[in-house]
């Protein structure tokens, strides 16, 4: 049972956080200015037996996952362009982006592959030369997220199921324990040619807990109060609202682009 | 802890269901798809057990190279990118079906579809509120089909563009043209749809045999691909 355990893991640590297109290093030479569609973020409080949508947590989780790509692109020494999804040919791009985005999670990925997708990512919105004419832009950025915040029930049904998974397992007795993720963020570079260049996905699994890693900032000195919370902002663990969290998940999800982007 | 034990259950049964599960289907060429069949409950006046099972004929057909299959239940399902990109589709409806039957929970259990098909069901016979009918002409054929999709709760901005006649696998067949949008699918906006349908009735079955792609950048795409698709429809009599 362990084994099984352990072998679950590992496929969980080794899925891919990334996968991009043949040609990506090459047609990443003509890239000055990227525009970034508004990222498109829900966020939903985890009670016991419920979701519950909030849009005005998904609002200041879409701020903070609009400047860390801000910040990404500026140490990648791109030039960001905030676009809306007003023009009708963009709005139609970003519908059909939802189907490609569906079936790159699904076939170029491993729950359902297709061999040809998982040897080349091959995956297309159309051509967007109108659109990245009008926009003055070379490429597109799509962001797409979901982020549950358990409450403290939620939380501590969770702890049971585990605790009784753990005991099952020691009496040999095989007890599945079902984890919810918490947070999902995907992104997307599309070209003018309208083929997705890069793909990148990472959820609160594979990428961990950002509060603990903290990147490019230092941890508060012992008695120093966190920034954040001086300021009376409380966040939850892996909460996008978090602008450290939205770093650190933006950073990660580009981890394949800025591999290649930065010498 | 009620819902402790609910929640095991339920992780168990999805367990077993995913080890059940069949999965895409990569190779392409020549196949054949096994007769559909149907189960014609005796009248309850009639105290005989007179259930008989009616059966259609096989339908031949050439897998384009690169795409792959999965059969749910009796229909095929046909994609190369991802059914939410483009697939092609062969469905059989009987003339007595307004809606596709329940063939038990092992059936169910046994052609339980792959996580990229759970959401795209919109295209079964269960919309039909007229039956099919036999003999019946290809333009009344097509009413009977676009009216399903006129009734289908999870098609919305349905457009009609073009209904023709034409010969598929030897039959005099129609050819409706029509775009539409997704509605409470996982697709959120939904993006416009374009399908030529193609359906013709032998017998007491109606045949239908559609293309169904995102009418941006896709449809064209394989527009060439569904019109070999197409021809390559035969069906295989006894």
């Amino acid at each position: 049972m362990i084994m099984v355990l352990l072998m679950a893991l590992v496929g969980c640590a080794s899925s891919p956080t990334h996968r991009a297109h043949p040609e990506l290093l090459q047609r990443m030479a003509g890239i000055r200015t990227v525009g970034l569609l508004p990222p498109v973020i829900s966020m939903y409080e985890l009670q016991s037996s419920k979701l519950v949508p909030h849009e005005e947590w998904s609002s200041a989780a879409v701020e903070a996952v609009t400047k860390a790509i801000a910040a990404e692109m500026t140490s990648s020494g791109l030039r960001l362009v905030m676009i809306t999804a007003d023009d009708p040919e963009l709005k139609e791009m970003d519908a059909l982006y939802n189907a490609v985005g569906f079936s790159i999670q699904r076939h170029a990925w491993g729950r359902d592959p297709f061999p040809e997708k998982v040897r080349t990512f091959d995956y297309s919105v159309g051509p967007l030369q109108g659109v990245m004419d009008r926009y003055n832009i070379d490429a597109i950025w799509i962001v797409r997220g979901i982020n549950l915040l358990p409450t403290p029930g939620a939380r501590m049904m969770e702890g049971l199921e585990i605790a009784v998974g753990i005991l099952g397992s020691l009496g040999r007795v095989y007890v599945p324990i079902y984890i919810t993720k918490k947070l999902e963020l995907s992104v997307a570079m599309v070209d003018r040619s309208g083929n997705v260049l890069y793909y990148g996905m990472v959820d609160d699994n594979k990428t961990g807990q950002a509060a603990k890693e903290r990147p490019g900032e230092a941890a508060p000195a012992k008695g120093e109060l966190d920034p954040l919370r001086s300021e009376g902002q409380e966040y939850l663990e892996d909460d996008l609202r978090d602008p450290r969290v939205a770093r650190h998940y933006i950073r990660a999800a580009l981890s394949g682009y800025r591999g290649k982007a930065v010498p | 802890m009620m819902r402790l034990v609910l929640r095991c259950s339920g992780s168990l049964l999805l367990l077993v269901m995913a080890a059940c599960s069949p999965t895409w289907n990569h190779t392409s060429g020549a196949q054949t798809l096994p007769k559909a069949s149907i189960i014609i409950r005796a009248q309850p006046e009639i105290m005989m057990n007179t259930d008989k099972t009616v059966d259609s004929l096989r339908v031949s057909f050439a897998v384009p190279a690169g795409w792959h299959r999965f059969s749910i239940l009796d229909d095929l399902m046909v994609t190369r990118d991802g059914v939410f990109l483009q697939h092609l589709f062969i469905e059989r409806i009987h003339v007595t079906q307004t809606y596709r039957p329940f063939m038990g929970w092992f059936h169910h259990v046994a052609a339980f579809p792959p996580l990229s098909l759970e959401d795209w069901r919109s295209r079964w016979a269960k919309s039909l509120k007229t039956c099919f009918t036999a003999g019946m002409l290809p333009a009344d054929a097509a009413n009977v089909l676009l009216e399903s999709r006129k009734n289908d709760p999870k098609v919305t901005d349905l457009l009609v563009q073009k209904i023709v006649t034409r010969t598929v696998a030897g039959r005099q067949a129609f050819r409706a043209v029509f775009d539409f949008r997704l509605k409470d699918s996982v697709l959120k906006p939904s993006p416009v749809y374009r399908s030529v349908y193609c359906g013709f009735m032998e017998g007491d079955w109606f045949y239908g045999i559609s293309y169904t792609a995102a009418l941006r950048h896709y449809f064209e795409k394989d527009a060439d691909t569904f019109e070999v698709f197409l021809d390559s429809i035969r069906l295989v009599e006894e």
